[in-house]
């Protein structure tokens, strides 16, 4: 089993896994890691065709670097929004 | 034989992401989460990317970990105490699990007949010698594919505005931790060597991995341990000018060297590297801001004022009333 095709199948199993998660979870943060951890898995793919030519192929790193940041300012984005919902049907109590 | 080891990081990075995925705890999930970025990073250095896995253990794992850990703890304040998942029917989560197994399956199966492409990686070797740096990703983000990298920064700008546009009240609570002797050691420590850590791999980024993202990203948690630990800065941190700089200059140069050169961001030849530096240097300030102030937003507090102000006002008012 070449080390392509095993990270290959982990970035799929990730993204099932996420799926799954995503729609079985009830919890908005809970959703929101699953919807992380689907992007990971399809960064993988992107990492692991890279690696199968021989020389890594720098294009799709640079990629999935662009995807990480988009990644993270998306997630703080929907943060923002659950932030935003919880506190419309809630009163924020003091600490 | 070397195959092992990527076979243990694989199977450790399943089961990981399963109990950060199917744990009932929040908190539980979130720290699996942050585990599991750093071992992702790992399966990216066995897969050849450097690059992607600074980036990955910078801002995959520690500041999105950070993000959620914020949110989580102020939710604690909004909400009432978990009460547990309303238990569903097992007919749509069977039935979907099914459906996702079954993707995988043909998503698996697929790959070992579709990849047969020779990918990019001669052009970008190729081309490499003219574009001012000798990091092919650096090469890719900067030169070959600037244009993207241009909107990228614009994506995390716009992130940015739409969060404050949310208008969730935009006051900073400062954190109660105990000034002590462990905690300021540590910071002494701490801060000045991410500070060096970030200059060094925005320089070396041009021919060894690193790059304007790691940078900023290091920058940026080092502002946020600056945060949390309620330290003073010599100016305000929430700076317009050094928010918005990046994309500035990115747009600036745009506009330049299609004065100069007659297409949007194609670099005068010989001064490349000049050009890639000064982009990548206002880029990875913009980048640390930005990242730091996403993190404030979600970490900051309904109350305008410091709880410690607010009791003080309270009694104030307390004091006026009875007399």
């Amino acid at each position: 089993m070449s080390v392509d095709s095993i990270y290959f199948i982990t970035g799929a199993i990730l993204f099932g896994m996420g799926f799954i998660a995503l729609v079985i979870r009830t919890n908005l943060l809970h959703r929101l890691l699953a919807v992380n951890i689907m992007g990971v898995g399809v960064f993988m793919w992107f990492i692991a065709g890279a690696y199968q030519h021989g020389a890594t192929d720098s294009v799709p790193h640079a990629l999935v670097l662009t995807g990480i940041v988009v990644a993270v300012s998306a997630t703080a984005f929907a943060l923002a929004l659950l932030l935003k919902i919880h506190l419309a049907e809630n009163k924020e109590r003091p600490s | 034989m070397l195959a092992v080891i990527d076979l243990s990081i694989a199977t450790i990075i399943i089961i990981i992401a399963a109990f950060s995925l199917f744990s009932r705890k929040i908190l539980s999930s979130i720290i699996y989460f942050i585990a599991f970025g750093l071992l992702v990073s790992l399966a990216w250095i066995r897969l050849g990317a450097p690059d992607v896995a600074i980036a990955e253990a910078a801002i995959g794992a520690g500041l999105t970990g950070a993000l959620f850990l914020a949110t989580w703890k102020r939710l604690q304040r909004v909400k009432a105490p978990e009460t547990g998942e309303a238990a569903s029917s097992i007919v749509l989560p069977l039935s979907i699990s099914l459906l996702s197994l079954l993707l995988t399956a043909f998503v698996v199966g697929s790959i070992f007949n579709s990849v047969s492409s020779a990918g990019l990686a001669s052009l970008v070797n190729e081309t490499l010698p003219q574009s001012g740096v000798s990091n092919p990703v650096t090469a890719v983000l900067l030169n070959f594919r600037s244009f993207d990298t241009l909107l990228e920064i614009a994506v995390l700008f716009l992130t940015m505005l739409a969060i404050r546009a949310l208008a969730i009240d935009f006051a900073i609570v400062q954190v109660n931790i105990k000034s002590s002797i462990f905690l300021q050691g540590i910071l002494a420590l701490v801060v000045p060597l991410s500070i060096i850590a970030g200059a060094y791999l925005l320089w070396i980024g041009s021919s060894e991995p690193g790059g304007a993202f790691q940078a900023g990203a290091i920058w940026a948690g080092a502002l946020v341990i600056m945060q949390l630990a309620n330290i003073k800065f010599l100016f305000r941190l929430h700076n317009n000018g050094l928010l918005s700089i990046g994309l500035g200059v990115f747009i600036f140069a745009a506009i330049a060297t299609y004065l100069l050169t007659g297409s949007v961001l194609m670099y005068p030849a010989d001064q490349a590297k000049f050009w890639i530096l000064a982009i990548e240097t206002a880029a990875a300030v913009s980048i640390a801001f930005i990242l730091y102030e996403l993190f404030c937003v979600s970490h900051s507090s309904v109350e305008t004022k410091p709880a410690v102000s607010v009791a003080h006002d309270r009694m104030a008012t307390e004091g006026a009333n009875k007399s």
